[in-house]
């Protein structure tokens, strides 16, 4: 038996072993479970409009080319700049171009994924640009020199003693555990950023092709500022976040804040339509918008095209067995959870993350969530297909599904290998339970007692009852 | 730079292309039955206070003759409760502005913009008007414009912000189905709650970066009884 085991089973291991990140992810994630049915639940036909939702994304991904075209020509229109990006590094050079262009020197950031996905805080630090993350818990992710664990809540994997520790030693305040004054602390440390600085980068949550709107929602007005205050605002999105009209976006934002976090909207949701106008107060002078690829259409060219349809809510990782059991990082990839064990693997390869698609019971709750509709447990069972396909699962794994197959093709081998384990196991077991089962399936005993098998196999059983009704 | 953008768009063109044209999603119509939220019952007045009240926001509803009074009241406490003198922005097009401002106590320098970022990150409270408001979620909206500021309902630590009766919606739909596409703001922002994050072990605060206060204050014709909660 081969034990050496995979990055990832030991990053699940040590995150077993965790009991404070256990107690952590455990606090959170049924809270937020409770949090999504109460907000799920105040919509009158929450299934119609997921089923909407559903298909208005669908829509748009097979019509995709239509509709970016479409989006980057009106936001054109408004005096905005688009550039596009096929891979991370040249969505990296496009920024740093940009700040090289207009000098911009002291960069805030509010939280995106698709950032954090392309590794632009290092290019850009890197070509001499200071880069501050501001939402409260990507700060705290980056003063810690740590990495965020969740798409919609960074640090649910963090107390607040390990915060209280990083804010002495890096911001000089006095050690507090008091949540209320460290989210003080970061205000008036941000606060001084936020009034030099002059790049602002955020995501994007959806486009609308229609008007060339970019919708971001966020809930600490981090997100406001950074497109608010700064000389330039870039926005960086996938080609997936388009939706073709406005108002589609009543549709999506009616589901997404209620998904993640059970709130009816989050605090603040921004529609930017372009730049600053000539006559406007305030607000940047220039607007401009990254359109990365990055894998993307490769996706969409192919089976797994509706995970493309994703919002990143979070509700499929709050719901999952297995992230709340073992947290994000142990996933070792931007997009954790149900649909980080999808994307990971499509967006870099399938020998990258061979241990994901894996590392699910199928249990379908990341499918009964999801605001979109997306059949995570269809597409898992389909990657591990390919990864038979590709090689990618282990010798040992392939020759074990094979003998599976075997004995489900030939029910009189089925009946001799049951009545061969039935017999080995009875005769292993004490007062009902097998403590230590033989050859492999000691690797089911290592981590729990088996309640020994009935004297007799349900089949048999159900055949001679219905002998038994038979009339005589 | 050209030729990175055909190489995108080429592609997503070949992608999409994986399913032929029958096989594709058609565009569903935003069904109002399904996406409308139904509100049987109460007022749109009284639904927007409760909706707004249940993510945070402080309304009150009160008739034009009250709201300097009522005004003055909430800078008063505003300006209590700061340590250093504390200045009030006031939008240059608020509703009932000269009203408004005589109303403003003596304590409270009133500030039009334009205004230094010394001064900005000085004030203690912006008092806007709004461009909507929207019952079902319990939210106002913003936006850009010549004499509305984007940082004045963001970055003092109070946001005061005045809405008249007949500017509240139904529903979210109502503003974004009706939004004019070639006439939109550079930003409009739907407000639903003050500054907010749980990032710390899940617990609320408020006033992260953007205010964490936040009044709305709904002007109602004269007659009608004050529905505001709480009183």
């Amino acid at each position: 038996m081969n034990d050496a085991l995979s990055p990832f089973r030991t990053a699940v291991a040590a995150a077993l072993a965790d009991a404070g990140l256990r107690a952590a992810l455990y606090s959170a994630t049924s809270n937020k479970q409770a949090v999504h049915k109460t907000g799920i639940d105040q919509l009158h036909d929450a299934d119609a409009l997921r089923e909407l939702a559903g298909s208005i994304k669908q829509h748009t991904l097979d019509h995709l080319d239509t509709y970016l075209s479409q989006f980057v020509a009106r936001v054109e229109d408004r005096g905005g700049h688009v550039h596009f990006a096929p891979t991370a590094g040249e969505a990296c050079v496009a920024l740093t171009r940009i700040a090289r262009q207009h000098g911009l020197r002291l960069c805030v950031k509010a939280k995106s994924m698709t950032t954090e996905e392309i590794g632009l805080t290092a290019a850009l630090e890197a070509d001499g640009v200071q880069v501050v993350e501001t939402d409260l818990g990507e700060f705290i992710v980056q003063i810690d020199h740590d990495r965020p664990s969740h798409i919609v809540t960074p640090i649910i994997h963090k107390n607040r003693r390990v915060i209280a520790r990083a804010f002495e030693r890096e911001l000089g305040v006095a050690y507090t555990e008091d949540p209320q004054e460290l989210t003080q602390h970061a205000r008036r440390h941000l606060r001084d950023i936020f009034r030099r600085c002059d790049l602002g980068i955020t995501g994007v949550n959806f486009a609308v092709a229609e008007t060339g709107t970019i919708c971001l929602c966020t809930n600490e007005g981090n997100g406001r500022l950074t497109l608010t205050r700064p000389r330039v605002h870039v926005a960086v999105m996938g080609i997936e976040k388009l939706v073709p009209r406005m108002q589609d976006l009543a549709v999506f934002l009616k589901l997404l804040a209620r998904s993640g976090t059970g709130q009816p909207l989050t605090c603040y949701t921004s529609l930017i339509t372009g730049p600053r106008r000539a006559d406007d107060a305030d607000g940047p002078a220039e607007l401009h918008v990254v359109i990365v690829d990055n894998g993307r259409s490769d996706i969409l060219a192919g089976p797994y095209r509706q995970i493309l349809r994703c919002i990143r809510c979070g509700a499929c990782l709050n719901a999952c067995p297995v992230y709340s059991k073992i947290g994000g990082h142990a996933y070792d990839s931007v997009y954790p959870g149900p649909v980080g064990k999808v994307l990971s693997p499509l967006l870099a390869t399938l020998a990258r993350y061979p241990d994901l698609p894996q590392a699910s019971s199928l249990c379908g709750l990341c499918r009964e969530v999801c605001p979109v509709r997306i059949d995570i447990p269809g597409l898992l069972v389909r990657l591990r297909r390919d990864q038979v396909r590709q090689r990618v699962v282990g010798r040992t794994h392939r020759r074990l599904f094979q003998w599976a197959g075997l004995l489900l093709r030939y029910p009189a081998l089925y009946r001799l290998g049951q009545g061969l384990a039935r017999a080995v196991l009875r005769r292993r077991s004490e007062e009902g339970w097998v403590r230590q089962a033989p050859a492999l399936m000691r690797r089911i005993t290592d981590l729990h007692d088996l309640r020994a098998p009935a004297p007799q196999s349900f089949r048999t059983l159900w055949t001679r009852s219905r002998k038994d009704e038979r009339p005589a | 730079m050209n030729a990175l953008r055909e190489s995108v768009l080429a592609g997503v063109r070949v992608a999409a292309d994986y399913l032929p044209p029958s096989a594709r999603e058609p565009l569903p119509p935003v069904t109002p039955d399904i996406v409308r939220q139904p509100t049987t019952g109460v007022g749109l007045v009284e639904l927007f206070c409760q909706r707004a009240a249940a993510v945070g926001l402080r309304p009150a509803v009160v008739t034009e003759s009250a709201l300097p009074r009522h005004i003055g009241e909430l800078l008063r406490k505003a300006a209590s409760a700061q340590a250093a003198p504390c200045g009030v922005l006031v939008e240059p097009d608020l509703p009932w502005r000269e009203l408004i401002l005589a109303a403003v106590p003596d304590s409270v320098n009133v500030l039009t913009p334009p205004v230094s970022d010394e001064q900005l990150f000085a004030v203690g409270a912006g008092i806007s008007g709004v461009a909507a408001a929207v019952a079902e979620t319990g939210s106002i909206v913003c936006v850009s414009g010549p004499s509305r500021w984007r940082s004045l309902s963001l970055v003092p630590p109070v946001h005061i912000a005045v809405v008249r009766e007949e500017q509240i919606l139904p529903d979210l739909l109502d503003l974004l189905a009706t939004a004019p596409p070639e006439n939109l703001p550079a930003q409009l922002v739907v407000i639903t709650g003050p500054s907010k994050t749980a990032d710390i072990e899940g617990i609320l605060i408020t006033g992260v970066h953007g205010p964490g206060e936040v009044h709305v204050v709904v002007v109602t014709a004269e007659g009608e009884i004050d529905r505001s909660p709480g009183t």
